[in-house]
This record gives C-alpha cells, structure tokens and sequence, in this order.
C-alpha cells in the first residue's frame, strides 16, 4: 500500500464517530499537452505537491468549477467508455479566454493521442495547499480529440460570453475489439499500399497463398 | 507575455464605517448521520472575505466617485482594499505607538517637512509591522515573525498582511519577540526570511454583491452605499 492508503487507513480506520473523521481528498488532472502540460486540481487556489508540481484550482468564487471531470468507471469489464472534460475558458494573466480558445483550435494535433492522467490528492488538517502526501494515481486516460463551444448568455442584466473546450479521452480498453492490422486481402493490401504512396502495381498478398508450405534457402 | 490584470486602489475618499474580514469559511456537504448531524468537509485552502459597511454622506464632491464605483465594482474587477476599519487590526495602542492619530505618524516625531498634517489634513503615513523570522513556501499554513521591540499584542483573530493579502491569525505561539503564527488562508507567495509583515493589511478582491452597493442610490440630501461583501482574488 502506498503512503496515501496508509494515512488514508490511519484518518478513518479506528474512527468510529464520522464527526472525527477528517480526510479531505480531491482529484487533480494531469492534461499532457504537447509542449503545453496543464495541471489542474478541483480545488480553490494554487495547489503545491510533494514532486514540487504546481496545480491550477478549478474552483471560481461562485463554488462552481471550471473543469467539470466525469465520472471515471471501472474499465475491468472491458467497455471503453467516452469520456469529456469540459473546461470552460477564462481571462487569465497574458492571454485573454478569445485568444486561448484560438490558439488550441488552432493547434488540435497537441491533444491527439496524448496522456490524461487522474491522481487523488490527500490534505491532512493544517496542511493548507502544501500537502506532504505524495499524489495517488487512480487512472489514466488517451486524449483523442476536442470540441469547442462558445456561447452568449444572459445572466441577470449581464451578458457573458463562455467558451469552452471539451477533451475528449479514452481509457486503454479502446480500440480493443479491432482485429490487429485489419483484413488480410489483396485488395486491402493494395489500398494500403496506395495509402502509403506505393505503386499501382503492389502485388498485394496474391502470393501468399502459393508462398505457404513451402522451404525456402537462403543463398 | 504576462500582464497582470488591472487592480483598482480603493479610493481613500470612500470613508467605511465597518470592515470584517474572515476566512476559511468554506465547507462543501459532506454526508448524512443516523443522528441527522450535518457533516461538512472543509474546503482545502479556501478564500477570505471582506465585508464593509458604509456611512451616510451628504451630497458632495464624493458622489461621482461613488458613481464611478458603482460601475467599476460589479463585472468581477480587482480592487485593492486598506483594512483600517476594523478592531480585527492591531491598533497603534496595542503596538504602545500613544499619541498618534489614525492612519498617520506621531507628532512626536522629529524631523517631519513639513512638520504639520499636508493641506488636504491627511498626516505623513507610517505602516507598523514585522519581518519574517524564517523562509516560508507557499501555500503552507503557520510562518514565524519577529516584531522587534513591538510589544506581543498580535493575537488569535487578528489580521495581518503580506504584500497585498491579508490573513487572519488562527493561533499563535510567542517566544520573546518571536511569534509562530498558523494563520488562514494558506500563504500566497513564497517568503524570505526578513520580509516585511504589515499590521496595516491589505486585500484584493472583487465585489460577490455589486448590486448591493448600489441599491440605496437615490438623488435624496444623503446617500448611503449599501454593504459590499469583496472575496478575495487569487493572481
């Protein structure tokens, strides 16, 4: 068991009035971005962990998080569900929500096929945003692709502007139930070989059948 | 390029009649009980909160700023607020500083040009405070001081500040001129040993209720802005 279990055992474990226990857990999103890595936490304020990595609070001063992370399932039975992190753009220091929500609509390919990865974070009392827990990891997920969605509200008297992006992401039972390499033709042989840019003329497998059973000596 | 956003200073002309600051006060809903008790799990960190109340003021060279107010303050933008007002600040008295005069330098003092109050009344600004006994990383949540040859008046419930955030003193330890202090919410920024710490606290923060503080408007002989209620920005 690691040190997050341990402690996590030793806060509930011999407790047995629910007003003593005090755990306080709370997931944090590792988005390996090429060349950008986001790391973000549900949570209000900068977060500092023991790898001396600092993560983003996706609480605002509403209570509502900008990063809204489904529920993860259990991916034993084999099922590769999909799974959407929705997060909604804001003004930040150096780059307005417009100019982010272009820029990653521009640059698509850094999600594709990148790691998303799920950790547990454990804070003990007077810890504040310091916790010397070493994270926990509970999942890891494939980027695939991303959507985007702006809208214009009216709040109140207010209009408000969001946008949002949505990472779309898979879990390693996804792809599970293709046949490795596809069928085996000579006419899907020839496609692939047009695919690749090869010649017209590709052979395919119409030899592979007269090929089998057979020895062959190498001079 | 970063650009920090743009942080308003409270005008000074705005008189306050009451502060209160508190933190920590988050709790998301736990669970139930079979007793019915209701359980909260307290939220890591969490954010503090200035309330302040206003007095009436008559008809004056303050109403355009109050009107400028009432527009700057809703829309979510940073103001940077003193806390004066408030029994949560140390006073001069507590610090043994008698004879001086709220928000200004004793006139005890030597060597003032000029040696009165400046022509709009307001007196030479002075700012009690601490250093830093020892290096503290952020988001931590107990730092330790040397007040020097201040008296160790600071308590559990007063409020402080280092740089632009305030912080409550959530229980505090003295030795000599040495004090180790849990304070609430957790450090903002890194701090070097020998930092400044102020007992005349700052915060930044944007209004939660804008729409409070321009409810009493009226084209009556007085005027009176209605309580605010700012929640601390994190830059």
């Amino acid at each position: 068991m690691s040190l997050f279990y341990d402690r996590l055992d030793e806060i509930i474990g011999a407790t047995d009035s629910q007003s003593e226990i005090r755990a306080m857990v709370r997931q944090c999103w590792f988005f390996d971005f090429d060349g950008y890595p986001l790391r973000v936490w549900i949570g209000q304020g900068k977060l500092h962990t023991s790898d001396s990595n600092t993560w983003l609070g996706s609480m605002n001063g509403n209570g509502q998080s900008l990063l809204q992370p489904p529920r993860i399932s259990d991916g034993r039975d084999g099922t590769a569900p999909t799974y959407d992190f929705k997060i909604l753009l804001v003004d930040t220091p150096g780059a307005r929500a417009q100019e982010m929500y272009d820029a990653i609509k521009a640059e698509q390919w850094r999600v594709n096929e990148r790691p998303l990865t799920g950790y547990h974070a454990l804070f003990q009392v007077g810890e504040g945003l310091r916790p010397n827990t070493p994270l926990e990891f509970f999942k890891e997920l494939t980027m695939q692709s991303v959507l985007f969605d702006e809208s214009l509200d009216m709040e109140g008297t207010s209009i408000v502007r969001r946008y949002s992006v949505t990472v779309i992401a898979k879990d390693g039972n996804a792809g599970r139930s293709n046949v490795p390499g596809g069928t085996y033709s000579p006419s899907v042989q020839r496609a692939r070989a047009r695919q690749l840019g090869l010649d017209y003329d590709d052979k395919g497998c119409d030899f592979v059948a007269s090929l089998s059973d057979r020895t062959y000596q190498i001079p | 390029m970063i650009t920090a956003p743009k942080v308003y200073d409270w005008p000074s002309q705005i008189v306050l009649s009451s502060q209160l600051f508190h933190a920590g006060g988050q709790i998301r809903d736990g669970g139930f009980t079979s007793s019915g008790a209701r359980v909260g799990y307290p939220e890591p960190g969490g954010r503090s909160f200035l309330e302040m109340e206003f007095p009436s003021q008559r008809h004056g060279p303050t109403d355009t700023l109050i009107s400028w107010l009432m527009s700057r303050i809703s829309n979510g933008n940073l103001f940077r607020v003193p806390i004066g007002r408030s029994v949560q600040v140390l006073s001069d008295s507590d610090l043994g500083l008698s004879g001086g005069a709220t928000g200004g330098l004793l006139w005890a003092a030597e060597g003032l040009v000029p040696a009165r109050p400046w022509d709009g009344g307001n007196l030479w600004a002075y700012e009690p405070g601490a250093v830093a006994a020892a290096a503290a990383l952020e988001g931590v949540t107990e730092l330790s001081i040397d007040v020097g040859s201040l008296p160790s008046t600071l308590n559990a419930g007063h409020v402080f500040g280092i740089d632009d955030t305030a912080y409550l003193v959530d229980d505090i330890d003295w030795d000599g001129s040495i004090a180790t202090i849990k304070i609430d919410p957790p450090l903002r920024a890194d701090l070097s040993e020998d930092d400044f710490i102020t007992f005349r606290p700052k915060m930044i923060g944007f209004a939660v209720n804008p729409e409070s503080f321009r409810a009493n408007y009226g084209s009556a002989s007085t005027i009176r802005p209605g309580p605010v209620t700012m929640m601390e920005a994190l830059l």
